[in-house]
Parts: structure tokens; C-alpha cells; sequence
């Protein structure tokens, strides 16, 4: 497995991603910046949640627009994973990750699976861009939809 | 375009040309880059998801939203070519929705897997919440 590769692969397990949201929630501790660089770019699908606004600078937009509104919202944190089907290694300075969420509605507590592709741009080893492409129909109408 | 794998690149050449044919003269199409079993596997929610995974050339060309006749003046516009790996295209889908006359401009990801330097498969995502307020507006 190439080093980007294993690099990003990590954020994919989900007991680091929940030391990775404290560290976020802290507005960037040493954790944060191992992994991303502090001018990042986060780039929220088109019509997905969280897209108003979208693109983010740094950590502290991130947190404030993206996860603290994010996960809980809509699919219990409880249940929530991402599940990664493929991890490509795309040219020298990115990854990108096929997968879907997964996790019960908050409020009808149905099953959901929402395909999502997420585009990692590494730089001097740390997180320069993340560009999400996801179902965003599936996130509009999410308590509608028939899992 | 970013150079790091050699038949990646030379093959992102010949699948930046499709694009061209797809709209423009779906008969200048090289088939010989695709693969028999070459498999589209349409963005969930997309209108192209009731075909399921489509695979062969010939179903592909004829299912493409391109080829469907509520479309008028599809094309593509790609921002970003990688080729490693894979061969990924980063843009938007452009159109006009013939019934209501509605803009499409849906942002688009397409990722080729490729074995042998042929075409294996298609993974699409797209702007799924679009393509449904582009058909919904009337």
C-alpha cells in the first residue's frame, strides 16, 4: 500500500476519526495538524448537505460549518460509518475513496446508504484539499427515501 | 493533466477524446479501447439508475444520458483529469431539459478502471438533488 494511500486509509477508522473530531472541536490540536494543513481546503458536494458556504478554509470553518452541524443532524452518531469499497491511489498528490455512509435516521430510525466519493489532495504529507461527490438527492430527501 | 503512470496517461489521451464523440460523432468511437464486459455503473439516485449496472458498449452508448431524447445540447465539462490508478474526470454534466427547457449543470465525477490499457468499468457520481430540480421544474 503506497504511503498517501495508508495515510488516508486511517481516516477511515473510526475510532481515530472520533479523536480526529475532538481535536477539531478543540479548534486544531496536534492531531489536527498532523493531518491537515492548517490553509486546507474542505469542498462540500453541490447540493449536499452542508454545501451552503462551501468551500471551507482551515479548521475552525470546517468544524463550525461542517461537523459540529454535521453527522448527528441527520444520521445518528451512533450507527454513522463510512464504508470505503475502493481506495485509489489517482496521481501524486491524491487519493480518492469510493464509499457509501451508513447509519439509521435520527428521527425514523430507517437504514440509510449514501454513495460518496471523496477526493483527498495530500501536500508535504499533510491534508491540502478534500472534495466530496455524494448522492445528494438521497441527502435531500432522506427521511423520505426508501432505504 | 498529471503525469505519473505512463498507460494511464496515454489511455486519459484517447478517453478525453470520448467525451468529444460521445456528443459529437458517437461513430468515430474506438471501441476497441472498451473492454467486452465494460461496465457502467450509474450514480445511485441518477435518472440512469433503474438500468442498473449496464455493461457492453453498445447498452452503454444507447442508456447515456447523452443518447436520451429529453436531453438537448449535452455535454461535458471537464475541470480535472487524473490518471494513475484510474482515469478520473472531474467536471459537469451541461444540458438543456428538453420538456421544461431547464439549464442542467450538475456536477460530475467519473472514474475509469482500466486493465490491459481497455476500459473496464465506469463509476459515476453526480449531483443527483440536480438532475431532479432540473426535471422537476415546469
Amino acid at each position: 500500500m503506497s504511503e498517501k494511500r495508508e495515510f488516508i486509509s486511517k481516516l477511515y477508522d473510526m475510532e481515530f476519526v472520533g479523536g480526529l473530531f475532538a481535536s477539531f472541536a478543540e479548534g486544531g490540536s496536534e492531531l489536527t495538524f498532523e493531518y491537515f494543513d492548517p490553509d486546507f481546503v474542505w469542498n462540500t458536494a453541490h447540493n449536499g448537505w452542508h454545501f451552503k458556504g462551501s468551500p471551507f478554509q482551515g479548521i475552525q470553518a470546517t468544524w463550525d460549518r461542517v461537523f459540529s452541524v454535521g453527522i448527528g443532524r441527520d444520521l445518528d452518531v451512533a450507527t454513522y460509518r463510512v464504508e470505503p469499497y475502493e481506495i485509489v491511489d489517482a496521481g501524486p498528490d491524491t487519493v480518492i475513496v469510493l464509499a457509501h455512509y451508513c447509519g439509521n435516521s435520527v428521527r425514523s430510525g430507517k437504514p440509510h446508504r449514501i454513495q460518496v466519493a471523496h477526493l483527498w489532495t495530500l501536500k508535504n504529507g499533510r491534508i491540502k484539499q478534500f472534495k466530496q461527490y455524494t448522492d445528494t438527492y438521497h441527502m435531500m430527501h432522506f427521511d423520505e427515501y426508501d432505504a | 493533466m498529471e503525469q505519473y503512470n505512463s498507460e494511464a496517461s496515454n489511455l486519459a489521451f484517447k478517453v478525453r477524446w470520448l467525451y468529444h464523440h460521445f456528443v459529437e460523432d458517437p461513430g468515430a468511437i474506438d471501441a476497441s479501447l472498451f473492454a467486452d464486459d465494460f461496465t457502467w455503473i450509474p450514480a445511485e439516485s441518477s435518472p440512469a439508475s433503474k438500468f442498473g449496472n449496464v455493461i457492453g458498449l453498445t447498452d452503454f452508448l444507447a442508456k447515456a444520458y447523452w443518447s436520451q431524447p429529453e436531453w438537448g445540447q449535452f455535454g461535458f465539462r471537464i475541470d480535472e483529469i487524473l490518471a494513475n490508478e484510474k482515469i478520473v474526470m472531474q467536471g459537469y454534466y451541461t444540458g438543456v431539459y428538453k420538456p421544461t427547457g431547464t439549464v442542467l449543470c450538475a456536477q460530475m465525477l467519473h472514474v475509469w478502471s482500466f486493465e490491459n490499457s481497455k476500459l473496464t468499468r465506469l463509476d459515476e457520481l453526480t449531483d443527483t438533488q440536480h438532475f431532479f430540480e432540473v426535471k422537476s421544474d415546469s
